[in-house]
């Protein structure tokens, strides 16, 4: 092939050949992105977080019921949200649409939304019901915000773990987190 | 040919886009998100229970997470266990969560053992069998109904019991593990009560190829004793193995003393010898309560020899040494260490008893402990009391019940002593078409699998018409069910779980639910009353239960008016109680029921470790009122059956291979991993079956190295083992505790394709006919490769 | 900073091989498949060795129930190009699957053969999934696996007691095989604290430690068997 690739003129062979690498490059950076951003995270209903945290003074307990004893904090289902929207609340369209969703029996199944990579081994009891962190500490102010974020708030990974932990003057041990 | 620019800039965009791709995913961890707990939360909680894997029902302490079985270790308050458990118990999450577990009842839809079935419902099952047997109770022959019934001691056997009499049948078969001791008692104190030993309390343990520490009634309890926690600062008691075989029992007691294949009750003559020549005996203990130690006269008023003189005649220690291969120096040291380390107990295994004489070699061993007063004794043999229960409800019968079970149990004779080989002679009657039986039910029974004689099961199967399987897998001989009706799990249902009386004090254990039951299963106390119901009249009028669960809380109210006992407690709880109990004090923990009842599922069940030993009816119930070393029944039985046998000189099978073509001989052993029918399902424990860390999954025989040498076999070569009657296929294993000349087969194991490689199928037919037991020492097998 | 090691007596040890079992539940070892174990790719982070002397009917026997030593000088660390193995700062070998490159030269270098290679990934079932236990990772193939002296349970014991805010005891923190061992053949503790049982009994005159010479300081002491 290299004998005929010679007869081409060469304007148009560096216009191919810049025009083909600039495909690849913006291709690479497109497939990059889409693959390492995480899908944003579809939940049931628009939750107002600061209307519940700010507003009405409820605790991230209240919802999230295992966060001081439980690996996993825990999300509110529709028995949690039945306790105050089965008879209507408030004046927006999505209290409303809430209170419709329950009393058609419709489960409210929360998705999660900060995950960790399944080697991990994190609890919330220990790093919220024994060491007392604040959970702005790693969600950042999710409390405040008044519509399902499609992303973690926060970009939770090694290097993020390992600086609070060295701050603190916590266990580095890797068998600590990984096991 | 090198490649042009483009495509090389292709490639490279290619990989760019594939490192991209890789990057997201990391590399090396491919994570599995079906592994992913996801938002459980993974709250802990730990609850008590009791294992129902084998007789010993040992306290179990369930770890659960949301709601999962994650872990099974032991309840460290079960006065038995105390915190330990075997691998069986600790396997137990695989059979709860093994994928092969029945989803659902099924009702067959082609040919016996096509495998061609239907799922039904609970409700279209239960109604199949209720039609059934219905049927037969309208016909008029309500004893055409028979329950084959693996171990289920407690609450379960007396339903079950309860259910067939109200029905009108008494074919209740026991399909149970057996050692003959029943029979010894008997013969012996006329007490019809397998005998406890007191191993905590021993200081010396002679143990009759009793296999303590693998396949005995309860290995935790000597386990228990041998590692001796309770009392650190003194030792444990000594044990002592008496075995043919190099087994692992023999491998970790003090001592092992390796005998010939059918004198181990030779041996212990030749002790009783030692023990009467040097005046080491109780005599004491002789004088007050044993009869026929000396020459007497019998009914007939035939002047007899007595024990003492048949000993003294026949087992001088030189003979005795010739014939059980022990010298002389270690039979008089066996019997001084008897002597000086007292109290001594000697325990009787299915080494001895299964024998074609293996009621009077029995005698023989026991009678070491009558020498010794080791009767009614701490460290002694004893007679547990049950638990006391509340009674079930009065049966009543109506006139078809009261017919049937006029009609009595059917099958052959039964023999004179004990009920062994129960299961077998039953299903020879049904294949013989000596009784018609038109129903069968199965539970925790699996004959085709586990019977000596797979053959007689599968006619007897051929001729019942209903056959109905309670097990939660399909085992061997569920495929030939007509319906199964899954059980639950020993971990999803109520159940009382007492220790087997190999332990001195009662103990009433309490499995109940530790998880949510499965769907598709149902416990099969609530079936048995769920059919009494719908058979309706006097049969549900005397099961009038709710469910099995209201039926055991009913009965425990036996346990909270008895004054005495107490639910499970730590050592402290356990010492305390004990104490006051001896002194004749008992204070109640509970004034109200239920909170004795919540109590009690709390802590895993109810206990009383207060032991009588003044109570005379603890040593004897013979018509002297002694313990009889001649006794009286079995002369007769003996004299009746026209046998030639007589007790203390006929106690060893000396039979020798009478053809060079068979010439080893056959040595079949419980593996304790797998010695039960279900267990060879769980994989942790197929992968760990017994000392040779090489041979997982297969079944393998053990041979000495001359024996290997001599047939021109190595170590794992895949061999025949032929007998007369069949052959199966296993692994050599060349092991330097095998005794030359002999085949030692491991059973209860299966091929990786799971057809059984049962060496029990290769027996000769002989049997004690005194017991029913089958003789197992006695088959001569050849090797060949395979 | 404590020590953690284990002390083994032969003479309490029974073979019954519960630590075996109850290592491989609490560890989420999956068994392999027949192929794969007759080429002896199980895996037993504990496993029960029967050492037999003798010919019948003198033949001895006696089980070692067999665990990573965790040595103090631990061959294996020294040839991970990735530093997937390590000793941590209480004395347990720890492996970090997630970094593990699958390469076997530890499994090569280790003289008493703990480490397992996962040739193929767990087969485990719908059914046996509901088993696992959380605390600790299924591994994936291509990584080394290996006791860690259930290292999970120090963390737990550790939160348990500062929840309750006292020290950690000795009874808090016990591997699986310890906590179910019905013989009480194993102890387990800090070597370096003089309260614990362990501390005394590896200065016991039985003490015996495989392999010493090769210098691998291991910390699971075997107390011989009396005669």
């Amino acid at each position: 092939m290299g004998g005929t690739a010679a007869d081409r003129g060469g304007f148009v062979r560096v216009r191919w050949v810049s025009g083909s690498f600039g495909v690849i490059l913006v291709a690479g950076i497109v497939i990059t992105v889409l693959v390492t951003a995480r899908p944003s995270v579809p939940q049931p209903v628009a939750f107002n977080h600061r209307k519940h945290t700010e507003e009405l003074g409820l605790n991230c307990e209240f919802c999230h019921v295992h966060v001081t004893k439980g690996a996993h904090a825990g999300l509110p289902d529709a028995q949690t949200c039945t306790m105050c929207h089965q008879a209507a609340q408030g004046t927006s369209a999505e209290a409303t649409r809430v209170t419709t969703l329950l009393a058609e029996g419709d489960p409210l199944t929360f998705k999660k939304l900060f995950r960790l990579e399944p080697h991990v081994f994190y609890t919330h009891r220990r790093h919220v019901g024994i060491a007392e962190l604040e959970c702005e500490n790693c969600h950042g102010a999710i409390a405040q915000t008044v519509r399902p974020p499609a992303r973690p708030l926060v970009t939770i990974d090694m290097d993020f773990c390992m600086d609070c932990h060295r701050e603190q003057g916590q266990t580095l041990d890797c068998n600590a987190c990984h096991r | 040919m090198s490649p042009s620019r483009r495509e090389f800039l292709w490639t490279m965009g290619a990989a760019a886009a594939t490192v991209a791709l890789k990057g997201a995913q990391d590399v090396f961890w491919e994570s599995d998100e079906s592994l992913d707990v996801g938002w459980a939360p993974g709250i802990e909680e730990r609850r008590n229970s009791t294992c129902l894997i084998c007789p010993s029902r040992c306290g179990i302490r369930g770890r659960l997470v949301d709601g999962r079985l994650i872990r099974i270790n032991g309840n460290p308050l079960h006065p038995l266990s105390r915190g330990g458990l075997c691998p069986r118990g600790v396997a137990g999450v695989q059979l709860l969560y093994h994928p092969e577990r029945l989803a659902g009842p099924l009702v067959r839809s082609g040919p016996r053992g096509s495998g061609q079935w239907e799922t039904v419902t609970r409700e279209q099952a239960l109604e199949r069998i209720a039609e059934q047997l219905g049927s037969l109770r309208a016909a008029g022959r309500p004893e055409g109904l028979a329950l084959l019934a693996g171990y289920s001691a407690g609450t379960m056997q007396d339903l079950w019991r309860q259910f067939l009499h109200n029905f009108g049948s008494s074919n209740y078969v026991a399909d149970e593990y057996e050692d003959g001791t029943e029979a010894v008692m008997a013969v012996m104190h006329g007490i019809d009560r397998r005998p406890s030993y007191d191993l905590d309390r021993a200081r010396l343990v002679l143990s009759f190829g009793a296999p303590l520490f693998e396949s005995w009634w309860s290995p935790l309890q000597a386990f228990v004793a041998f590692a001796n926690p309770d009392a650190e600062e003194e030792s444990g008691p000594r044990f002592v193995q008496i075995d043919t075989r190099f087994s692992r029992t023999a491998s970790r007691a003090h001592e092992w003393v390796g005998v010939r294949p059918g004198t181990h009750a030779v041996l212990a003559l030749g002790i009783a010898y030692v023990l009467i020549r040097d005046e080491l005996i109780d005599a004491d203990f002789v004088a007050r309560h044993v009869a026929g130690f000396e020459d007497f006269v019998d009914a007939q008023g035939q002047p007899r020899e007595g024990y003492r003189s048949l000993v003294m005649r026949n087992y001088r220690t030189e003979e005795v040494s010739a014939i059980t291969g022990v010298p002389v120096a270690r039979i008089t040291a066996l019997a001084r260490a008897v002597a000086a380390n007292r109290p001594a107990v000697a325990v009787c295994g299915t080494d001895v008893a299964f024998a074609p004489n293996g009621l009077l070699a029995g005698l023989a061993v026991h009678s070491i402990n009558v020498l010794m007063g080791s009767v009614n004794r701490p460290g002694g043999v004893l007679f547990a009391d049950d638990a006391p229960v509340g009674p079930l409800t009065s049966p009543v019968l109506d006139e078809t019940a009261r017919a049937g079970v006029g009609r009595g149990p059917i099958g052959t004779q039964r023999p004179v002593f004990g009920s062994g080989g129960e299961a077998l002679r039953f299903a020879a009657a049904v294949a013989g078409a000596e009784a018609p039986i038109e129903a069968l039910l199965l539970y925790y029974a699996n004959p085709i699998a586990s019977s000596t004689d797979p053959s007689v099961w599968h006619e007897a199967l051929e001729k019942i018409p209903f056959v109905v399987s309670f097990s939660p897998f399909l085992d061997d001989t569920a495929r030939y069910a007509d319906v199964v009706l899954p059980d639950l799990l020993p971990y999803e249902r109520w159940q009382d779980a007492p220790t087997p009386t190999s332990y001195p004090y009662p103990v009433w254990g309490l499995a109940r639910p530790l998880v949510e039951p499965h769907e598709g299963a149902m416990h099969t106390g609530d079936v048995v009353l769920d059919l009494a119901r719908r058979l309706g009249g006097s049969v549900a009028a005397s099961l009038p239960y709710e469910s099995f669960e209201g039926l055991l809380k009913e009965r425990t109210r036996g346990l909270f008016a008895v004054r005495r006992g107490m639910t499970l407690g730590g050592q402290f709880e356990r010492e305390h109680h004990r104490q006051m109990e001896e002194r004749g004090w008992w204070l109640p923990e509970h004034t109200d029921f239920e909170a004795f009842w919540d109590e009690l599922v709390e802590r895993g069940g109810w206990t009383d470790l207060f032991y009588d030993h003044t109570d005379p009816y603890r040593i004897a119930q013979t018509d002297s009122g002694r313990i009889e070393l001649m006794p009286a029944k079995l002369l007769s039985a003996l004299a009746e059956e026209g046998s030639e046998l007589r007790p203390y000189l006929d106690v060893a099978t000396q039979t020798a291979a009478d053809s060079t073509e068979f010439s080893l001989r056959l040595i079949p052993y419980r593996v304790s991993t797998l010695a039960s029918g279900t267990l060879s399902l769980e994989r942790w424990l197929a992968e760990q079956p017994g000392i040779f860390p090489d041979v997982l999954w297969h079944p393998w025989v053990e041979v000495a190295p001359e024996t290997a040498h001599a047939l021109g076999l190595s170590d794992d070569t895949l061999v025949w083992v032929v007998a007369p009657r069949g052959r199966y296929r296993a692994r050599l294993k060349v092991f330097p505790g095998t005794a030359p000349e002999t085949v030692c087969a491991p059973y209860g194991l299966r091929q990786p394709d799971g057809e059984p490689a049962n060496p029990l199928r290769l027996l000769d037919s002989t049997n004690d006919p005194l017991t029913g037991l089958p003789s197992w020492s006695s088959t001569f097998v050849r090797l060949e490769q395979a | 900073m404590a020590r953690w090691g284990m002390v083994i007596d032969l003479d309490r040890c029974t073979g019954c091989a519960a630590c075996e079992v109850a290592c491989k539940s609490e560890n989420n070892v999956a068994a392999v498949s027949v192929e794969q174990a007759d080429m002896g790719r199980a895996s037993s982070w504990m496993k029960v060795m029967a050492h037999v002397e003798g010919e019948f009917p003198d033949t001895t026997m006696h089980f070692y129930p067999r665990p990573c030593m965790h040595c103090d000088n631990p061959p294996c660390i020294r040839v991970c190009p990735v530093q997937a193995t390590y000793i941590d700062d209480e004395g347990i070998v720890g492996q970090i699957y997630a970094r593990c490159i699958g390469c076997r030269y530890c499994a090569n270098a280790c003289p008493y053969m703990v480490k397992y290679f996962n040739w193929y990934g767990p087969e485990w079932s719908e059914a046996e999934r509901q088993h696992l236990n959380p605390d600790v990772s299924v591994r994936p193939a291509g990584v080394i696996e290996k006791c860690t002296f259930c290292h999970h349970r120090l963390q737990k014991a550790r939160e348990d007691a500062r929840a309750e805010g006292r020290e950690l005891r000795e009874e808090d923190y016990q591997p699986a095989c310890v906590d179910v061992c019905p013989t009480n053949a194993i102890i387990f503790g800090d070597l370096d604290n003089p309260s614990h049982a362990v501390h005394t009994l590896k200065d016991d005159p039985r003490v015996l430690r495989l392999m010493e010479d090769l210098g691998t300081q291991p910390k699971v002491y075997y107390l011989r068997p009396r005669d």
